[in-house]
């Protein structure tokens, strides 16, 4: 063996096999603290490939190990590709927007080559031969891509919006805790600059976003705009392949970055305040049909007021009498180009029931934390299903029924343990309850004594009840902002079903487990709305606005 | 502890003898030298009649592997063998320089078991350790200026946010 060996000359030494396995114990800044120790380390820990293989390997949140080759080959490095992974990975999960009621879900998750997409999935009717036989509609709201002239550079972000287009952008900044997702205009100049778009009144951020998400706007070619998005065959490779190609070849033709003084010449009237919003929100009144709502917005934007969605005010005047915001002259003169951005922010959120308080003025979307199911808590996470039994299909005489997407999550409450049903999405014409309202709220500790109502399911096998919970049920209330509830149970059927059964009126709300990310693999892809409202819906609508597909859905059994 | 026996109990138990790079002779019973995938190899190859020479493997460490082999193949109760095993390892590490020399004779000799516990002690010395705890540990040169320095800040910068 060597002889006395220590200090850096030791560590070298050790084969690349143990140093990975070594590495697969540790943590990336324990990798990085080893690395800042002297020159040689550094050398040797940037530059080995086990190593960042390990810890992209041990990251929870990393794509699936299978794809972890494929995407190399858009990396310099394993070290890149997990400084990708890593700083993208607080942007996956489920996000939501209070507008519209029916539901505003989107999911961010990895693609088969290096990216993180988001779709929204769409307010929908169950298909006819239940869930699984699909197909489920979405409209893919954005994705990040990493920079291939420079990994270290911000990820590009393209912006989807209406007539198959893409609106390039980047990604500004993601928290690691980041519970708001925005989109923003950055305005980038040689020396550093705070950012200002969130100083900008609601309408000039409204503008300047509009305008700038118009100028960048490209068509996506005819033979790419129904390409998948996402691997569900092995023909898929090919058309993904293009579609990234294409995508990179765009965003370098057209970084999506507009010079200053074109932005100066064209938002000519920057002096402009907020009361020039009218005209615009004039049209967005006449659109949709609860134009009230979205006016009371613009009413207290020309107070110079925000509005939280669930109505509490604050001032945007500071303590001194000074107004927060800035001019969108002084916004666009900060920088020397601007461009989409799309920021994951971390924010002091209040949250009712599992539900987000949202901001009414923020382009944006927020998290809704997936809890996951464990030991006594075993029904977390999403589900899906229709009011009515037999469960999963739309039966002869009533086809149709609306698809029902429910978040579970636990809470504690007064020392009880409480399993919240979350609406997320409601397939029904015209919207019945609030989204986020808790469709069901049921006592763990509290088992039901009612039977279920129902012997056999719909393949006539006879229904086994596991467990039997009391609890609410929501229920018509005081208008439809503050629904009711009435007494029923929660049953968990053999087959891993489970269903709720208001006790009066016998209705029953049936879902069954979703598996999101396979039902979006062999979903449909229905267009997306104008770019600004494909990433947030700010206007009250009780209506279907993502899609304009007949429908006629049933409430009940 | 690798024993040394009578030429009795050789005839009893199937026994090798193996010569460390300094020419030290160690007779262990044929289970225990199995614990390592090379000397299985070998054994498997040439036979155990003749002494097998481990060129790369001294005396000293040798004797603490043999140690380690022969208490793992005694099948003793899961936490007896972690107690042990933390002990020996407490001992290992005192010195830093033995103790990487058992790092490379075990990878090299392929006893995955004995790998696996160094590589887990070996990640203990440097969890949520900063880079001049590392530096005072294994009494590395800080031969990075303060412009690389920096750098290297400002490049691993995002590894320090909380995963």
């Amino acid at each position: 063996m060597a002889e006395s060996r220590c200090g850096s000359e030791a560590l070298l030494a050790m084969p690349e096999d143990v140093l990975a396995m070594i590495s697969s114990l540790l943590r990336a800044r324990d990798l990085c603290a080893l690395a800042q120790t002297c020159r040689a380390l550094h050398r040797a820990i940037t530059l080995s490939e086990k190593c960042w293989l390990a810890q992209c390997l041990i990251l929870p949140t990393s794509p699936p190990p299978h794809l972890l080759p494929v995407w190399r080959v858009s990396f310099p490095s394993y070290l890149l590709l997990f400084r990708f992974v890593l700083s993208l990975s607080p942007l996956l999960g489920l996000w939501a927007h209070q507008n519209p009621e029916l539901g505003n879900a989107v999911l961010a998750l990895w693609g088969h080559l290096p990216s993180l997409l988001a779709f929204r999935i769409i307010p929908q009717e169950l298909p006819s031969l239940g869930l699984e036989s699909g197909p489920l509609l979405f409209a893919p709201v954005f994705e990040i891509l990493p920079n291939p002239q420079d990994c270290l550079s911000p990820p590009l972000f393209f912006l989807h919006g209406a007539g198959d287009s893409v609106h390039p952008g980047s990604v500004s900044m993601v928290h690691p805790d980041s519970n708001v997702l925005l989109l923003e205009v950055d305005a980038q100049s040689q020396s550093p600059s705070p950012p200002g778009f969130v100083r900008l009144s609601f309408g000039d951020r409204r503008r300047v976003l509009d305008f700038v998400a118009k100028r960048v706007r490209i068509a996506v070619p005819p033979n790419l705009a129904s390409a998948p998005m996402l691997r569900h065959r092995d023909e898929d490779d090919s058309l993904l392949q293009m579609r990234m190609s294409w995508l990179l070849d765009t965003h370098k033709a057209h970084n999506g970055r507009i010079d200053r003084c074109v932005a100066e010449s064209n938002l000519s009237g920057v002096g402009r305040k907020a009361s020039d919003d009218s005209e615009v929100a004039g049209n967005w009144r006449r659109r949709q049909p609860g134009f009230l709502h979205g006016w009371v917005f613009w009413v207290d934007e020309l107070l110079g007021k925000s509005r939280s969605l669930n109505g509490t005010k604050t001032s945007s005047m500071n303590i001194n009498g000074e107004s927060k915001h800035i001019s969108l002259q002084d916004f666009l003169r900060s920088g020397d180009t601007i461009g989409l951005s799309l920021r994951g922010a971390q924010m002091k959120l209040s949250t009712y029931r599992a539900w987000p308080n949202m901001h009414g003025n923020k382009f944006a979307l927020y998290k809704l934390p997936m809890q996951k199911p464990e030991t006594g808590r075993e029904y977390a996470g999403l589900w899906g299903g229709t009011f009515g039994w037999p469960p999963g299909r739309a039966s002869e005489d009533k086809p149709g029924k609306a698809l029902f997407f429910l978040l579970l999550s636990y809470e504690e409450s007064d020392g009880q343990l409480l399993l919240i049903a979350t609406k997320i999405l409601e397939g029904t014409h015209y919207v019945l309850h609030p989204n986020g309202s808790a469709m069901f709220i049921v006592k763990v500790g509290e088992p039901a004594v009612d039977p279920f109502p129902w012997v056999k399911d719909g393949d006539s096998h006879q229904v086994e009840v596991k467990h039997a919970y009391k609890g609410e049920g929501i229920a018509n209330g005081y208008g439809f902002r503050y629904p009711g509830s009435k007494p029923g149970s929660l049953f968990v059927t053999h087959n891993g079903l489970i269903a709720f059964v208001w006790r009066d009126t016998k209705v029953v709300l049936t879902l069954e487990r979703l598996n999101l990310e396979e039902l979006l693999k062999k979903g449909e892809r229905v267009p997306a709305l104008p770019p600004i409202a494909n990433f947030a819906y700010l206007t009250k609508s009780y209506s279907n606005v993502f899609a304009g597909f007949p429908s006629n859905p049933t409430y009940s059994s | 502890m690798a024993t040394i026996i009578t030429k009795e109990q050789q005839e009893k138990e199937k026994m090798v003898t193996l010569v460390s790079s300094d020419s030290e002779k160690f007779v262990v019973e044929q289970k225990v030298a199995e614990k390592s995938h090379v000397i299985k190899m070998v054994m498997n190859c040439c036979g155990i009649e003749s002494p097998i020479p481990v060129r790369r493997v001294k005396g000293d460490i040798l004797k603490s592997i043999l140690e380690y082999c022969e208490k793992h193949s005694k099948g003793e109760a899961q936490e007896v063998m972690e107690k042990w095993d933390k002990e020996y390892m407490d001992k290992a590490e005192k010195d830093l320089v033995f103790f990487h020399d058992l790092m490379l004779a075990s990878h090299f000799l392929h006893i995955q078991e004995l790998v696996d516990l160094i590589a887990v002690t070996f990640a203990g010395m440097l969890k949520m350790k900063s880079p001049e705890e590392i530096r005072q540990k294994f009494n590395i040169n800080n031969d990075l200026t303060k412009e690389q320095e920096e750098h290297i800040m400002t490049t691993f910068g995002w590894a320090f946010q909380p995963i």
